[in-house]
């Protein structure tokens, strides 16, 4: 697999997990499936590497661990509890394991195989080796990986960091970066009731201050590499997804295909990664409505400090371009 | 050691917020940051060594995983059987990517050590004895080798059906809830099968059909009869081939013993089959159906469309080309094929008969196969809409004759 990544990175809790898995089942899109996390003590960072180290020492620092677990137990978006709207509360869901046999070993052995087969000269090539062993150590991997024009793939925060986003294209010059820039009235109330990742420990101040970061770094990604970084609004994506899709895909040269309107995981329905209890697979429309469980004072709070903020980046955004009608009936939403 | 480590860490992450606020001097504070990172370094190193030595994350956990969310397979059996060189790998082939179809994808060869007979598999044997009557040991080659079929497709496609997840899951099927019947020894089978078949294409939920191509095996009357007893709602696909093409496929396949046959003998097998598709026809109906390898090659979305509106599932695109988990394939051909799908060549081989060859199927098959050609499912749709177009058979023959001028 030599194909570029087109890297989703923002904020969590902006949608990088639905159109993640949106491109799922895109037959000229390899989607990375879980978040990528290369290595150890290096989340969230572009990792360092370096040809001339030793097979062993570079798989090292781009195997995630987690993966193992996924073989395990399947994998799950969105974790085992969620916020009732109805009981007020956090509680249990029924737990939704889908197969994912991706075998470490296999992987490690393939990689491996690639480098010393024919040694690569570059960080792009060790990358290329990296992710031609994980999909095809992926047992389970539906689709034909020789048809592959990109690989998506989904890292938090990976993006607010500017020498991140530096490593990122000079590893892969021909890559775009999609940055999802989301309403920070819903998002906040999205972030505040997410249980399981780093936001749970923090107050409000500190959540729209990540939220800040991120929007920050759209403008600065933006200005610096222009065309490669594309801006999609979150409420686009769920509003009107297939305006959206469709002017992605015109983005990145790939024909639309409707896969790419129903979020999967390795072709299978996708249940929501919501904060709030949802049973339905496909996208919801309720997140767009979560500000209303704002106070009156945090709605104040936001409007203040962060709404002007948001419409700077939303105007660089990825325009839909549907038929004007559509146009008027989402303006009059 | 490592499990508790893991224990641990993951404690000690869960009550950080509180401990940050407890009043530690910072000196502390920094030792047990180190240690903490330290032991996170080793917790990961060790779980990094054992999963990619293959000791964790490897097939152990691929079956654990099977055993709560296999996808149960309890769809009825469309069986395909005559004798060989008539198609039966290119229907299978043709079914294989259809989203309401899982096809078998090698010759079914159950009833271990004979595969021509219906396996006896009875639910008062244990699980084991039934399994290892059914399990197809050819198939665990095919991992490391790749599936090939045919002498055409060189390249060889990744088969990843792994006999460990296979069985596991078949016992555990078994222990779980014991089949009170030969056909839920059978769903058993099946369920264990295409779960664990690792690299599958498509998704098992959605299944109506599963297919399978066992050559000869319904020659015998008493193979058909276990099978319908096990499958009530089953079909039987039998394909009937112009005896002198046929006969010029099996001379070339050199693969089977066939090839040496003389050509009586070789006669005689056609023979046969043919005759056991009109006593199956009569004896079971409308559950057998009919078709003609001529109409298959020739007027495949015809027939195709046919069999689908048979078999009650919708039309698809995927029933026009031959694939094997959904990668295209070249013809299971004795002469050679460069291009990949459906070719027309095998409805003139005819011609490479010796004129003894010819009169002599002539003369023994040729009455019959004008008999069964009468009953394919495109003759008869045609029969019953006589305004419609002249008869397949009659089409294709002046289709070749054509193309030979």
């Amino acid at each position: 697999m030599r194909a570029p990544v087109a890297l989703i990175s923002q904020v969590q809790r902006s949608g990088g997990s639905l159109l993640s898995q949106l491109f799922d089942g895109h037959p000229a899109v390899a989607a990375y499936p879980h978040e990528l996390r290369f290595g150890f003590s290096m989340a969230d960072e572009w990792p360092r590497l370096d040809p001339r180290r030793s097979a062993d020492e570079n798989f090292r620092l781009l195997f995630d661990l987690k993966l193992r677990r996924l073989m395990q137990h399947g994998f799950s978006k969105g974790g085992d509890t969620a916020f009732s709207t109805v009981q007020g509360r956090s509680v249990k869901r029924q737990a939704e394991r889908l197969r994912f046999f991706m075998v470490p070993r296999i992987q490690y052995l393939v990689f491996k195989h690639l480098c010393e087969a024919d040694a690569p000269k570059s960080a792009r090539d060790v990358l290329d080796n990296f992710f031609t062993a994980f999909f095809n150590a992926w047992l389970d991997y539906q689709g034909s990986l020789g048809n592959k024009t990109w690989i998506t793939a989904f890292a938090p925060r990976l993006a607010h960091d500017e020498a991140h986003v530096a490593g990122f294209f000079a590893t892969y010059p021909e890559g775009r970066l999609i940055q999802i820039i989301r309403d920070p009235r819903s998002w906040y109330a999205s972030a505040k009731n997410h249980r399981k990742s780093l936001l749970d420990a923090k107050d409000a101040d500190g959540l729209l201050a990540m939220w800040a970061d991120s929007a920050r770094s759209m403008q600065r990604n933006k200005s610096q590499y222009g065309d490669r970084v594309i801006i999609v609004s979150f409420e686009d994506l769920i509003g009107r997804t297939e305006l959206t899709m469709r002017t992605l895909a015109e983005a990145l040269a790939i024909n639309f295909d409707p896969t790419l309107l129903a979020p999967t995981f390795n072709g299978v329905p996708a249940r929501a990664n919501s904060s709030f209890t949802t049973e339905q697979s496909g996208i919801l429309m309720s997140p767009l409505a979560r500000a209303r469980n704002l106070s009156a004072a945090e709605r104040d709070m936001i409007d203040r400090r962060y709404m002007k903020l948001y419409d700077s980046i939303a105007v660089e955004a990825l325009v839909p371009t549907g038929t004007a009608s559509e146009a008027q009936a989402y303006a009059h939403d | 050691m490592i499990e508790s480590n893991r224990k641990l860490l993951k404690w000690i992450r869960r009550n950080s917020g509180a401990a940050a606020s407890l009043p530690i001097p910072a000196a502390a504070r920094s030792f047990v940051r180190d240690a903490v990172k330290r032991l996170r370094i080793s917790v990961h190193s060790r779980y990094m060594r054992k999963a990619l030595a293959g000791r964790t994350a490897n097939l152990d956990d691929v079956a654990m995983f099977m055993a709560s969310y296999a996808v149960p397979l309890r769809a009825p059996l469309v069986l395909i059987s005559q004798v060989q060189r008539s198609g039966g790998t290119l229907l299978s082939q043709l079914f294989d990517a259809h989203p309401a179809l899982t096809a078998y994808p090698q010759e079914l060869r159950l009833g271990f050590p004979d595969s021509s007979v219906w396996p006896r598999i009875d639910p008062a044997r244990s699980a084991d004895e039934n399994f290892r009557m059914m399990y197809d040991p050819n198939l665990a080659r095919l991992v490391s080798r790749g599936y090939k079929k045919g002498e055409a497709n060189a390249e060889r496609k990744p088969f990843l059906i792994m006999p460990q997840v296979q069985y596991r899951l078949f016992k555990h099927l078994f222990d779980e809830m014991p089949p009170a019947s030969r056909r839920t020894i059978l769903d058993y089978f099946f369920t264990a099968f295409f779960n664990g078949w690792l690299n599958y294409q498509g998704d098992l939920t959605q299944k109506r059909w599963i297919t399978a191509f066992a050559p000869r095996l319904a020659v015998d009357e008493s193979n058909v009869k276990a099978f319908f007893e096990c499958y009530p709602d089953g079909r039987l696909i039998q394909i009937v081939r112009d005896p002198r093409t046929w006969y010029a496929s099996l001379k070339n396949h050199t693969k089977s013993g066939a090839a040496r046959l003389d050509p009586q003998r070789a006669v005689n097998k056609w023979i046969r089959s043919a005759t056991s598709i009109q006593r199956n026809k009569r004896q079971y109906s409308q559950r057998v159906i009919i078709l003609s390898f001529e109409e298959l090659v020739g007027q495949t979305d015809a027939a195709m469309r046919a069999v689908a509106r048979e078999l009650a599932i919708q039309y698809d695109q995927a029933l026009l080309e031959p694939t094997f988990n959904g990668q295209t394939m070249k013809a299971n051909s004795s002469f050679p094929v460069e291009q990949v799908g459906l070719i027309a060549a095998p409805l003139e081989r005819g011609g490479s008969l010796s004129a003894d060859e010819q009169q002599l199927v002539e003369q023994e098959c040729r009455s019959l196969y004008e008999n069964l050609a009468k009953q394919t499912l495109l003759a008869k749709a045609t029969e019953q809409s006589p305004a419609a177009e002249p008869p397949a058979l009659g089409r294709i023959v002046d289709a070749i004759a054509n193309a030979n001028q």
